[in-house]
């Protein structure tokens, strides 16, 4: 008896050994495998919508832009596009201080005349808050080899544009980043572009340049706009804002208003605190039949569009989704305009 | 019913003083605590002596005790030499004998008279065969309880031996004395399963094998090296253990042969962290005109960038057909043993995730679509070393203990692996034999 309660309680010594020493050997065995990505934070492909402007606008700088020799001395006029003839002056560029090294300078136009144009190179048709007509938006660049030279100065270039039916309070704008400035600074005045025909013989060997239209005088390189403002009291116009989904922003999308009967183009910016894109200034003109056109890039030759067309009404809230688009169905669209 | 009210009234706030040695009386009377010493450590610090001394021994190659060959000698030969050898055992074991051993040595001299005298009075043409085994079993017992030093194990039989010697062998017949003789059982507590009379005997072994898996890596230029560094900081030993069973042929002589199955399983854990990790996604788009209308559907793929983090836990497996030759050697109630021999892998599988050359993770799991082939399915053959002891639990079962060693001769990896691996397993096989009768 003696003998077997040693041998159980051995036994139970033993089966208390080998029970923790299982315990432990499937403790250890039993581990659970983590395998597993934790992408960064803010990663969302957030896109550059001026990459797809400046492609935009290379594509179609083929057809807009224009570069003409000029003499050293100037006096040299020529017709470009199919609306705008440029007249350069004597003396238009101080050669003490750019000296001709090439024997001519190069006179480089970007005309902007169609809404589309205005939408993928231009600059929208805003000044002052005031929504504008443009009649064309030109960029002109003297150029030294590849170096940029100035007007010299009191020097004035001559800008001619064709229009059979001339407008009224035409005004001269120049560009100050993404809107435009009065020429002569006073809302009161708009005689700085005239109702004018004209018949230049620049030269023996070149035909005469006649037309009717515009004429205007600028004393200022880079963006020239010969446009007229609406006429719309305040009261008859109204802030407007398009809604988009999440994760396009005013980094990755560009929203346009084109307005259908006139040649005006206005951006709505982002607003992040509404977010949504809106119109601040409360210039857009009630009863105007616009398009909203949406142009995005999430992501390099990742492209969404959206359009739509409607009538401005009183804070005007338009709800928008882009869908993903190839580049050339926008282009097409926006040359389009 | 006043006279009752009144008593308890009375009695019922009374105390009696306690007596301030009771508690000595009380503490006297509790049973003695059992000491509890963790096992384990008590197992590995014996094992580790057992095996230093078995080692000795074997080297030295003199046994300690002669037990299995009086076994086979004659009447005579265990009467000229049980009591020398006892004496023996009894000076060698204590350099001041105690009273019991005194005892047990003028006892032990007292049974070889008697069974010479018993031998005397039996008539030869009776059982001469039978008394020899009589005698032999009565001087092999002795033999037993003397170096096992067991006392109610050591008074059981001379109780019997007692009974023995005041028997008259001449008024019982030969089938009584058979009987009386199988009652004396073997005292389990002493170790003693090796065959009788020559015969070879099995056993069976059942263990497991906590122990560990050092591994190193053999590399052969500054590239693999550091591959082999990358490897080392990813790859971290978490267990290995093992677990088997074998067959025993219990030769003579002591020796004995081992065939069995061995299970090996090593877990290491892969600890990969890269921050500037990215996945390539696959994505449908679906592309529309400006207006709107549906045009076509493109698959592209979007690089994610993002931090990787793997903390897999390796698989190795591996199972093994050892061929032992072992020796044991019976001391006191153990028995010691080492067994060497070869061991025939039978195959290798692994599963989890380690570093490629290129240093980016990938799965050694079989099947796996970035599989990297780098290990063996069969790792040939390996080397067993092990040297343990036994310890009698029951009639027919004992503990088994014993350190071993697992030697990988080749390397586990595969020849076109840019690394040479090498990895053995050491463990300590804990387990039970079951003898057969």
């Amino acid at each position: 008896m003696t003998t077997n309660r040693v041998y159980k309680s051995k036994n139970r010594e033993m089966s208390k050994f080998f029970y923790v020493l299982g315990l432990l050997v499937i403790m250890m065995s039993c581990g659970k495998d983590i395998d597993q990505f934790i992408p960064n934070e803010n990663q969302d492909v957030v896109g550059d919508i001026s990459r797809l402007q400046s492609r935009l606008r290379d594509d179609i700088s083929g057809g807009i832009t224009y570069t003409v020799p000029v003499p050293c001395i100037g006096l040299k006029a020529f017709r470009i596009d199919k609306d705008v003839v440029i007249d350069i002056p004597a003396g238009f560029v101080d050669l003490t201080q750019y000296p001709c090294t090439n024997g001519s300078f190069d006179v480089r136009l970007t005309v902007l005349d169609t809404k589309g144009e205005i939408l993928a190179a231009g600059i929208p048709t805003i000044s002052e808050n005031t929504l504008l007509e443009s009649r064309v938006e030109l960029k002109i660049e003297i150029l030294n080899g590849t170096s940029q030279v100035k007007l010299a100065h009191g020097k004035k270039i001559r800008i001619l544009v064709n229009d059979p039916d001339p407008r009224e309070r035409m005004e001269l704008f120049y560009g100050e980043g993404d809107h435009w400035l009065q020429a002569d600074g006073d809302p009161t005045k708009w005689n700085n572009v005239k109702n004018a025909d004209w018949w230049i013989q620049a030269d023996s060997l070149q035909n005469p340049i006649t037309g009717v239209g515009y004429e205007t005088f600028s004393d200022s390189i880079d963006w020239v706009n010969v446009d007229v403002y609406f006429q719309i009291p305040v009261e008859l116009r109204t802030p407007v804002c398009v809604e988009l989904p999440e994760g396009f922003t005013n980094k990755n999308t560009a929203v346009f208003m084109v307005f259908d009967d006139y040649r005006s183009v206005t951006n709505i910016p982002g607003d992040s605190t509404k977010m949504q894109f809106c119109e601040h200034y409360g210039s857009t003109p009630l009863g105007f039949k616009t398009t909203f056109v949406v142009i995005s890039e999430r992501g390099e030759g990742n492209y969404y569009f959206a359009t739509k067309k409607t009538t401005i009404t009183a804070d005007l809230t338009e709800t928008l989704v882009p869908l993903k688009t190839p580049y050339e169905e926008i282009k097409h669209y926006i040359m389009g305009l | 019913m006043k006279d009752q009210n009144l008593f308890k009234e009375k009695l019922y706030n009374y105390t009696l003083p306690v007596k301030e040695d009771i508690w000595k009386h009380v503490e006297a009377n509790l049973p003695a605590k059992r000491r509890r010493l963790p096992f384990l450590w008590i197992a590995l610090a014996s094992f580790l002596f057992i095996g230093a001394s078995a080692l000795g021994v074997t080297l030295l190659h003199k046994p300690l005790i002669s037990a299995t060959p009086t076994e086979n000698k004659s009447f005579e030969e265990i009467k000229n030499t049980s009591t020398p050898v006892a004496e023996n055992i009894i000076t060698s074991s204590a350099s001041e004998p105690t009273k019991n051993e005194s005892n047990t040595s003028k006892k032990l001299n007292t049974t070889t008279n008697t069974t010479h005298k018993i031998k005397q009075r039996i008539p030869h043409q009776k059982s001469l065969s039978h008394t020899s085994n009589l005698e032999q079993s009565f001087s092999s017992d002795a033999m037993q309880f003397v170096s096992s030093g067991e006392t109610d194990s050591r008074r059981n039989e001379m109780g019997v031996v007692n009974s023995l010697r005041t028997l008259d062998l001449n008024s019982l017949s030969l089938e009584a004395v058979n009987y009386k003789m199988a009652k004396i059982k073997p005292d389990p507590s002493c170790y003693r399963f090796r065959g009788k009379n020559g015969k070879n005997t099995l056993s069976f072994d059942v263990f497991g094998t906590p122990g560990f898996a050092p591994r190193s890596f053999e590399s052969t230029d500054s590239e693999s090296s550091l591959y082999a560094d990358a490897r080392n900081k990813t790859e971290n030993s978490q267990y290995a253990w093992g677990a088997g069973a074998r067959i025993n042929l219990n030769l003579q002589q002591g020796f004995s042969v081992r065939l069995g199955l061995l299970y090996e399983q090593l877990g290491d854990k892969f600890d990969y962290t890269d921050p500037k990790a990215f996945v390539k996604r696959q994505q449908i788009d679906s592309f529309f005109s400006a207006n709107g209308t549906f045009l076509f559907s493109d698959t592209s793929y979007v690089l994610v960038f993002g931090t990787l983090i793997k903390k897999i836990h390796n698989r190795y497996t591996h199972l093994d057909i050892p061929l032992l030759l072992s020796y044991e050697l019976p001391m006191g109630r153990a028995t010691l043993m080492i067994n060497a021999g070869p061991v025939l892998n039978l195959t290798s599988s692994q599963r989890g995730q380690i570093l490629d050359s290129t240093l980016n993770p990938v799965h050694i799991t079989a099947g796996e679509p970035d599989e990297l082939k780098a290990y063996k399915n069969n790792l040939g053959l390996s080397i067993y070393i092990g040297a343990g002891a036994l310890f009698p639990l029951t009639d027919n079962i004992s503990a088994l203990i014993e350190p071993r060693l697992l030697y990988r001769i080749n390397p586990v990896t595969l020849d076109t692996y840019a690394l040479k691996e090498h990895r053995s397993f050491a463990g300590l096989n804990l387990g039970i034999r079951y003898h057969f009768n």
